[in-house]
């Protein structure tokens, strides 16, 4: 952690009269009650740093309740170290006050912390810090990075080390808890602004999906360089997750630009999968669509925004159909429209856009229910009408606005047969028919039903019914005669 | 034990932030010959993706990831000396650092010592690095190239604000700047003017090389 820039720590408010901090006594006597409590119940330091009232020097920053840890006491009787355990906390408490939940980190000086804000009005006060100690085990290698952290503040080495000895271990999943345990009391005794920081967490949800989908976008472009790579080294099985149970969004190589391709592309799955009430299906593959734009496209930023929010609209549009007032969707976009004029980043359009996407789904679903089932049935139905031409998966799933990947997928689940399996049945079954009532011949048979290879069509059916059609023929006359 | 083997056990011990486990299998895994590149490429990363998809689902929180980079820079400590090609001669100096509010640094430091292999002398300045210091920096050191790093999404508007002041500064005129992390796209490096962008330290060294002898990248 850099210590350098320390113009942080003047940043408080400006505030006439006398105020040191930003809180009254009543809830500063609140805060020291709460880590008292803390520290009696877990064992564990805790101590609260208040964001002073004035931006001048002579206002520093409050500091409550006395360090207990041997460790974090050698440390501060150095300037050097109390300055970083001063930087270190405020910063915390502002990236917990930024991320809506309690900020685990390790400190300067390699120790486990976690913090949690004081927040009022939306406004950043001050910041409770507890933990201090470690996750893992006393080994020389700790013993190496120890001294490597804190060897310019010119402490013995030796009685560091020994009182990191003292320093108790926790396992992550207590430190978790612990954490949680100290953000809930503090945002609930100091009346934090609940709707706040939830906002932020979610906003962090979203980012995280972002940065995923980008992790993933380029480790399949990894891949491909290095199949390119060693071109003669047959393909192997992707490293874990790289790629696993993704739909089939179109894989993208080289360095060209998916731009206008790829949105129309994922726009007919993305109606396909609102229409079928796959809600976390469409948002996947939404995901995909942005990460796919913002790491390949070389367009302008308002040119992705305008092709984003015509994406919404017509995914919107064909999705509801009959079932939401267009009037309804039409306020949610004239709003989204507005916010999206504000927006200067890719980041912040990410985040729009899969926020106006939630909307659209909440508007969607208020007003409908949806059967996957309904679409397993437009599937079977279009195979029996379509079977006696040669169709493919793709047809299929292009008549139901479905990418064939995940078509099969919900197929497979809901029937337990594969779309090809199915189309098989219906084949054998219409060709027995005309075997047994006809007098055309195998080959022209197999036409009739969709299989233009003869060969092809015998293998399958032996394999399904046990004996060849020309048999089967002979077997069925014979046994009528 | 079969190679791909080794490396899901290398995967495995990446999730569980097993610190310890890890260095016995990093030597076993040079003992079978499996090149560095390897192990980190098919073995460490995707461990670490593991870890990232289950932080994005709740499945795992902080601790556990806090504990997942230890065991990387674990096992990162113990490649270094397989990671180095051995290069002799001085290829030119590169200067690293990690973007303000961003202490991600696990990418930036195996880039530190795949550049010193190549033959680049590195200086690197740490995390949360804000532009003042960069640019006291290029004063005192004259690197020929200033890498960033960036892994947060939010700390991107960094990169533009750091280019935008090194490029004013006299010492940062001519420095080619170089961009990677997570969260870095080329779109994004060539939206904010950058000299290059590297999807991951081995590409990285290739931009650096062709960056210093002057051919097109
Ligand atoms: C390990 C990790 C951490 C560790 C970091 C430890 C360390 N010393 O670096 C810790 C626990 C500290 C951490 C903290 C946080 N993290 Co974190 N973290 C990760 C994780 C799991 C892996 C990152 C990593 O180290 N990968 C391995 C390295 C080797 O890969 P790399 O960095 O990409 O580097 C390669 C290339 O990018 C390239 N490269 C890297 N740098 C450079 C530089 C140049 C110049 C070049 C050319 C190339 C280059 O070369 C490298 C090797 O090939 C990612 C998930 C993910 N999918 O990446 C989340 C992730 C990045 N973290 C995330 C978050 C949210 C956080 C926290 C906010 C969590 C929290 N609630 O506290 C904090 C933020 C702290 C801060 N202010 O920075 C999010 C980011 C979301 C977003 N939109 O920005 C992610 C994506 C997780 C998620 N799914 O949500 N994190």
């Amino acid at each position: 952690m850099d210590v350098s820039s320390n113009t942080e720590l003047q940043q408080g408010k400006e505030c006439e009269g006398t105020l040191v901090n930003l809180l009254s006594e009543n809830e500063q006597a609140i805060v020291r009650h709460i880590t008292d409590l803390y520290s009696t119940a877990t064992g564990l330091d805790s101590e609260y740093w208040l964001e002073p009232a004035s931006t001048s020097p002579e206002a520093q920053i409050m500091m409550g309740n006395a360090v207990q840890t041997g460790f974090c006491q050698i440390i501060r009787s150095t300037n050097d170290g109390c300055r970083r355990c001063h930087y270190q906390a405020t910063k915390a408490g502002r990236q917990s006050f930024d991320l809506g939940q309690p900020y685990v980190y390790v400190c300067h000086a390699g120790l486990i912390e976690w913090a949690v804000p004081i927040v009022q009005d939306q406004k950043y006060l001050g910041v409770v810090v507890a933990g201090r100690l470690r996750l893992w085990d006393l080994d020389t290698e700790m013993r190496e990075e120890l001294g490597a952290r804190t060897r310019d503040l010119g402490i013995d080495a030796d009685d560091l080390w020994q009182a990191m000895e003292n320093v108790p271990y926790m396992s992550a999943d207590r430190v978790e808890a612990a954490s949680q345990l100290l953000f809930s009391s503090v945002c609930y005794h100091m009346g934090s602004d609940y709707r706040l920081l939830h906002h932020q967490k979610k906003l962090w949800g979203e980012r995280s999906c972002m940065a995923e989908e980008i992790a993933r976008q380029k480790m399949v472009q990894l891949q491909d360089m290095s199949i390119a790579s060693r071109q003669t080294v047959p393909r192997k099985k992707a490293p874990a997750g790289a790629n696993n149970g993704q739909p089939s969004v179109p894989r993208r190589t080289g360095t060209q630009s998916p731009s206008s391709f790829v949105l129309v592309k994922n726009e007919q799955e993305l109606i396909g999968r609102i229409r079928i009430g796959d809600r976390s299906g469409a948002k996947e593959i939404l995901n995909q669509t942005l990460g796919n734009i913002f790491l390949y496209s070389e367009d302008e930023l308002d040119i992705v925004k305008a092709r984003l929010f015509a994406l919404l609209t017509n995914v919107g549009r064909a999705a509801v159909q009959k079932h939401t007032p267009w009037e309804d969707l039409g306020r949610l976009y004239l709003d989204a429209f507005q916010q999206l004029q504000q927006i200067v980043d890719i980041e912040s359009l990410y985040i729009w856009t899969v926020q106006v996407f939630d909307q659209l789904m909440n508007e969607i679903y208020i007003s409908r229910d949806n059967s996957r089932f309904s679409i397993v049935g437009q599937v079977i139905q279009y195979l029996q009408e379509h079977y006696a031409k040669e169709i493919s998966v793709n047809d299929v799933a292009r008549a139901v606005h479905l990418s064939p990947f995940y078509l099969s997928r919900i197929f497979k689940e809901e029937l337990d047969f594969t779309i090809v399996e199915y189309l098989i049945e219906i084949r054998l079954s219409a060709a027995r028919y005309l075997l047994e009532n006809s007098i055309l011949t195998v080959s022209q048979i197999a036409k009739q039903v969709g299989c233009h290879d003869p060969a092809y069509f015998s293998r399958i059916f032996k394999k399904h019914i046990g004996i060849g059609p020309k048999e089967y023929q002979r077997w069925w006359k014979t046994s009528k005669a | 034990m079969e190679k791909t083997e080794i490396l899901g056990i290398l995967s495995r011990c990446i999730v569980d932030g097993d610190a310890n486990r890890i260095k016995i299998y990093i030597r076993d895994a040079l003992r079978m010959q499996l090149s560095a590149m390897t192990i980190l490429n098919e073995g460490l990363m995707p461990g670490m993706s593991v870890i990232g998809r289950q932080f994005r689902d709740n499945d795992v929180y902080v601790p556990e990831v806090i504990m997942a980079a230890q065991a990387l820079a674990a096992a990162v400590k113990m490649l270094k000396p397989f990671l180095v090609d051995r290069c002799t001669g001085n290829r030119g100096k590169v200067m690293l650092a990690t973007v303000p509010d961003d202490i991600h640094d696990l990418g930036k430091n195996i880039l530190g010592i795949m550049l010193e292999g190549a033959g680049f002398s590195v200086v690197d300045l740490g995390v949360d690095v804000p532009a003042s210091r960069i640019v006291k920096a290029l004063e005192t050191e004259r690197p020929d190239i200033l890498g960033l790093s960036c892994t947060l999404t939010i700390t991107l508007t960094h990169i533009k604000e750091i280019i935008m002041v090194v490029r004013q500064a006299p010492a940062g005129r001519q420095v080619k700047i170089l961009l990677g992390g997570l969260s870095v796209t080329p779109r994004f490096a060539k939206s904010v003017g950058a000299d290059a962008y590297g999807i991951d330290a081995s590409v990285a060294v290739q931009k650096a090389l062709s960056m210093v002898s002057g051919s097109k990248l």
